[in-house]
């Protein structure tokens, strides 16, 4: 095993950004897959709306995936400043080069307008508005411009954006500029997926593992009740129902038995007691014992 | 462009095509005034685009495709709005409401090779796609969009559509018009232009999502009844409103809600869950034995008036649950029965104050102060008191300031021989006075607290000690007397009237009446503004509104703070008329009093509440305008290289840190607060919004339930909070926990924040046991606040010791409420250090 830290950055590096692994494409996700793929045939950017761990950025992978486009993706917060879109200099360079395109590292929004790729806009509606100001004629000209080289540039006819972002009730999330807001034109919505979709999203996540299907339906059970319980504010995710049966599965693998509902209640404590948000006044332990034992029977060892 | 449909082949929808469509679309969401976002041309031009797309790629259009088009091109906040209008030009005939389903299968069949008239319409489409400056290739579309031709088909008046449900033979019309009575009438609907059954159920659901949340049971009961039951069972959370809907439904998904809530739910769940079962007979039986496992749960006296008063009907206390309520807290037994007696107009409390002081047979003063009872016990009790505080009366400083408090606690009691102890422990006290200096000051401190002393015994003691007569008969100089008769004199005179409004707490009722009388006699608006400011409540009862409104701190007069500390007091008394008014001036004056001490204190508001200037090392990802030229140079010439040899290393970033604290504020304004103490509390809360950016300051204020004012993700608008703060009212009991988790919730959002504080105004007499409130003082501690905790008067000091030792901080105890803004301000400062 090397220590060199280059061979370490160069047996590393992924070239291919692409995630093959298959995702479940039925329910809301075909057609959001559709109403996507109509929206970029007709050159309308679209945005995504859903919970956390809802599945927009597995999508939006696919979709690229599927268009053979490049796929690159900034997540914005109060922290993403302009340059962390458009690039910024090298300042060692600029000291050489003076603002010029050799001293220019691009990011991630210049590389992907300029090539024509699918550019994910994951969390806009976290990003400071100054910021989002940035995109505004990449969008709607198709130029981009760099202020220090004082140039515009010409913005791929095959570039597209796609917003993706939590509803604006979350907290942390501020409401979209209306400049911004109305580029993007085709609005999706995805909740959490119906049972069976969900089944096979989390089966196709625990292949490696031997799970029955009665387990998996408990599983998605647990998490099903979080979503539909008044008593909850934030709910359980698709990312919890993997969590929980790879846990259960795994630990069953270790100590060497099946999986039971006892394992599962371990690991529903474990992957549920932060993953869920109880509405102010009500305890999320003594939710939590409530739920495993009206579904399990147990509320673990 | 052509008046001819440009369909496309496939295409299933009848008089509609693709542009047509999405301007008729854009031009009837710009006549919904309930739309959040207004659609621009864009989306006229959107919707044929995406149509197109999906006809290319499916062979064909369904109407199911246009209206989807419409939803999708609508922002999230509109899309039911959307669907319903789109469903509208759609099926303009269709009496059903069934929304698109998005489970119908669709035809997906190969790409059709675009014909001569596809080509020709995307040609058209594609002239679109130019600069929308230019707007004069779109003129056509503009103009149609600009044209607001009212195509109403099948529309009635909206007070004719109104009519007709409200006295509709079907039970869901009928409550349909229920609600559109409840939420505004005729006159609204008429007012957002809906005049057609289906847009009339669109405008109540958006009222009745609205409400949730804060619905009461007969809302909920119509809403379901109008067909509303899916949509509130998605939106509500509220166990009792679940409750109400489920009940509505006859759903078997009630009996395990009820089984949890018994199991798990406050006597405040219970109780409200009771209220919403109500108006549904078919549960009545389930309601009746719910009621009574929930009552065999009742600890004490305020879980008991809770479930008694869902239940809408009096029911008996068990003696043993009295005693019980006594023994934990006499304080919260007799707001539960003030609350009781409100309600039911039986009053529990003279029973729980004898049961008390039988537990407790030497009261003082300061105990039966906080247990005042209109009843002949309370009265003897104090009466024994008042001689044994007379008797520790010494002279000292200590003893004379524990006196003043503890006048100022028994006017606070309204009770008549309240008022009559505190006035003969003043003049007790101030006839023991042993040293002349402190002799005006300590009447002075009496005076403020509204508690006058016997004249002819501190005059005596006054000439003993040396002390002017003239300066003690001034400040007792019958100031009620002298503004009697300035205003039976019609005098004018502003200044005057200004400093008797000082020094008169109340007036008379029958006196109000007289003086009210002479003053719209003579027109005398001073005089109005006088009785106004002395009592609000009691002169506006005796003047209209016109004269209400302008007499109404006429001339500065009773302006200001007092105008504040009024209206808490009076408002709920105040015709809705006359305090609609008055409001925009009282708020007028609270935005004044609060923006007065924004200019206070240091620092600016503009940089944080702890700006500063660093520099930091360069990183990827800075900018070259964050380059900290001469720490760079520094750096470079410190180490002795040449300009060449500079690296990344050697490069400093400056950085202005916009704030490094989060302030969590917390009010407790629970049934104790004085009209006074609500003003200063109100002054504080707008005070610390103007002075403090958004980001730093989440602020909320809570009795038995919490209202969030704003959180460190809003903005501030000072306007709104004023308003908000402005309808407070101080009731209930104390319930911390949801405020704490509130508070707790609100620091997990933060991110960079170097300094959390929770600042917490309160007596610290919670409902909650010690577990709970360690609980959630742990729950704090792990996000780093410590607490700045705040009290002036009573203070549970167990409750408090253990939130303290929990979270680390320091209490700040006031002898005055009116120093909390000054107070607010100090801690401020002291976290930028």
């Amino acid at each position: 095993m090397t220590t060199d830290p280059l061979a370490l950055l160069s047996g590393a590096k992924i070239t291919d950004l692409h995630d093959h692994q298959d995702i479940v494409l039925e329910g809301q996700y075909r057609e959001a897959y559709d109403a996507m793929l109509d929206a970029h045939n007709a050159g309308l950017y679209v945005g995504l709306i859903g919970p956390v761990g809802a599945g927009k950025t597995a999508l939006c992978r696919k979709f690229a995936e599927d268009l053979g486009k490049p796929f690159d993706w900034v997540t914005f917060s109060d922290l993403v400043r302009p340059s962390n879109l458009i690039g910024s200099f090298d300042p060692t360079l600029v000291f050489k080069y003076g603002f010029a395109p050799e001293a220019f590292s691009p990011g991630p929004f210049t590389i992907s307008a300029l090539q024509g790729g699918v550019f994910l806009a994951n969390e806009l509606n976290r990003g400071d508005e100054y910021v989002l100001n940035v995109l505004l004629d990449a969008l709607e000209e198709r130029k981009l411009y760099v202020p220090s080289l004082r140039s515009w540039y010409r913005v791929s006819d095959d570039f597209y954006l796609i917003a993706a972002m939590n509803p604006s009730e979350h907290r942390g999330t501020r409401r979209l500029p209306s400049a911004v807001q109305d580029r993007v034109k085709v609005w999706v919505e995805l909740g959490y997926p119906k049972r069976a979709t969900e089944l096979k999203i989390v089966r196709s996540r625990c292949g490696e593992y031997e799970l029955g299907a009665a387990q998996l339906e408990l599983v998605l059970e647990l998490v099903d009740h979080t979503r539909n319980d008044p008593a909850v504010e934030r709910p359980a995710s698709i990312r919890s129902s993997i969590g929980i049966a790879r846990l259960a599965a795994e630990r069953s693998k270790r100590l060497g038995k099946a999986v039971d509902n006892t394992t599962l209640a371990e690991a529903a404590k474990l992957v549920l007691g932060q993953a869920i948000l109880m509405k102010p006044g009500r305890s999320r332990e003594k939710y939590l014992e409530s739920l495993l034992v009206r579904v399990l029977g147990t509320a673990g060892a | 462009m052509s008046d001819e449909l440009r369909k496309l082949p496939g295409d299933a929808v009848p008089d509609l095509d693709p542009v047509t469509f999405g301007v008729a679309f854009t031009r009837a969401m710009r006549r919904q005034r309930t739309a959040v976002h207004t659609p621009s041309l864009r989306t006229s031009v959107a919707i044929p685009r995406w149509l197109t797309a999906r006809c290319l790629r499916t062979g064909g259009l369904t109407p199911a495709d246009y209206v989807e088009a419409a939803v999708r091109c609508t922002p999230l906040e509109d899309q039911d709005l959307a669907e319903a209008v789109a469903r509208g030009i759609v099926f303009p005939q269709a009496a059903s409401e069934k929304p698109a389903s998005p489970e119908e299968p669709k035809a997906v069949a190969a790409p059709v090779a675009p014909t001569d008239a596809v080509a020709d319409i995307l040609g058209d489409l594609a002239s679109l796609d130019l600069d929308l400056d230019a707007i004069d290739d779109l003129s056509d579309l503009d103009a149609l969009l600009a044209a607001d031709q009212d195509e109403g088909d099948s529309e009635l008046g909206a007070f004719d559509l109104f009519e007709r449900l409200y006295s509709s033979a079907d039970p869901g019309e009928r409550a349909l018009g229920e609600l559109i009575h409840r939420f505004g009438g005729p006159a609204e609907l008429e007012a957002s232009a809906v005049r057609t059954v289906f847009l009339a159920r669109v405008w109540v659901a958006k009222h009745l999502l609205a409400a949730v949340g804060e619905l009461n049971p007969e809302l909920c009961a119509f809403g379901v009844t109008a067909g509303y039951g899916r949509e509130l069972r998605r939106a509500c959370t509220e166990p009792w409103e679940v409750a109400g809907v489920l009940a509505g439904e006859a759903d078997p998904a009630l009996e395990p809600l009820l089984d949890d809530l018994l199991q798990h739910g406050a006597s405040r769940e219970l109780g409200r869950t009771l209220a919403f079962l109500a108006p549904h007979p078919a549960v009545a039986e389930r309601r009746a034995t719910f009621a009574d496992a929930a009552l065999g749960r009742a600890l004490d006296l305020t879980d008991f008036a809770e479930l008694v008063v869902g239940l809408g009907s009096w029911l008996d206390p068990d003696p043993d649950l009295l005693e019980a309520s006594i023994a934990v807290s006499p304080r919260r037994a007799l707001e539960a029965g003030a609350w009781l007696e409100q309600t039911f107009g039986i009053d529990l409390r003279p029973d729980l104050f004898d049961r008390w002081l039988r537990t407790r047979p030497r009261p003082d003063l300061g105990e039966l102060a906080l247990l005042a009872v209109a009843t002949e016990s309370w009265e003897t009790a104090l009466d024994g008191a008042l001689q044994r505080e007379v008797a520790r009366l010494d002279g000292s400083h200590a003893r004379l300031e524990e006196a003043v408090g503890l006048t100022a606690a028994l006017v606070a009691t309204g009770l008549p021989h309240g008022r009559h102890t505190a006035r003969r422990l003043a003049t007790e006290a101030l006839v023991r006075v042993a040293d002349a200096v402190l002799f005006l000051p300590l009447l002075d401190a009496f005076l403020e607290r509204g508690v006058v002393p016997e004249v002819d015994p501190v005059l005596a003691r006054a000439r003993e000690l040396g002390v002017a007569e003239e300066e003690v008969l001034d400040r007792l100089g019958q100031a009620l007397e002298q503004l009697r008769q300035m205003v039976l004199t019609d005098a004018h005179d502003a200044d005057r009237y200004q400093r008797l409004v000082q020094r008169v707490r109340s007036v008379p009722a029958p006196m109000m009446q007289e003086l009210c009388a002479c003053a719209c006699a003579s027109g005398n608006l001073e005089a109005m503004a006088a009785l106004l400011a002395v009592d609000m409540g009691g002169a506006a009862a005796h003047l209209d509104d016109d004269q209400v409104a302008s007499a109404l701190g006429h001339k500065g007069i009773g302006g200001g703070n007092n105008l504040l500390v009024q209206w808490f007091t009076h408002r709920r008394g105040l015709r809705s008329t006359v305090a609609a008014r008055i409001k925009e001036q009282v708020k007028a004056t609270l935005l004044d009093e609060a923006l007065d001490w924004v200019g206070q204190g240091d620092g600016s508001g503009e940089r944080g509440l702890v700006p500063q200037q660093r520099s930091r090392p360069f990183r990827a990802g800075d900018g070259l305008d964050q380059l900290d030229l001469d720490g760079t140079l520094e750096a470079i010439v410190t180490s002795g290289r040449s300009l060449d040899q500079v690296t990344e290393e050697d490069l400093y970033a400056s950085e202005t840190a916009r704030g490094r604290a989060a302030l969590v504020v917390l009010i407790d304004i629970s049934g104790s607060m004085s009209g006074g103490e609500l003003a200063v509390c109100a002054i504080a809360v707008v005070m610390l919004l103007g002075r403090l950016l958004p980001e730093e300051v989440a602020l909320a204020v809570f009795e038995s339930d919490t209202h969030p004012i704003k959180g460190f993700q809003q903005t501030t608008d000072l306007d709104a909070v004023a308003d908000q703060v402005l309808e407070l009212q101080a009731t209930g009991g104390t319930r911390a926990d949801a405020a704490l988790t509130w508070a707790a919730d609100e620091l997990a959002g933060v991110g960079e924040a170097e300094v959390r504080v929770l600042f917490l105004l309160s007596d610290y007499a919670f409902f909650e046991g010690e577990e709970v409130l360690k609980a959630r003082s742990t729950a704090l501690a792990e996000h780093g606040a410590r607490l700045l905790a705040a009290s002036h008067g009573y203070v549970s000091r167990d409750t408090l010791t253990t939130m303290l030792e929990t979270m680390g901080g320091e209490h700040l105890e006031m002898d005055d409420l009116r120093r909390l803004p000054g107070l607010l301000l100090a801690a401020l400062s002291r976290l930028g250090e």
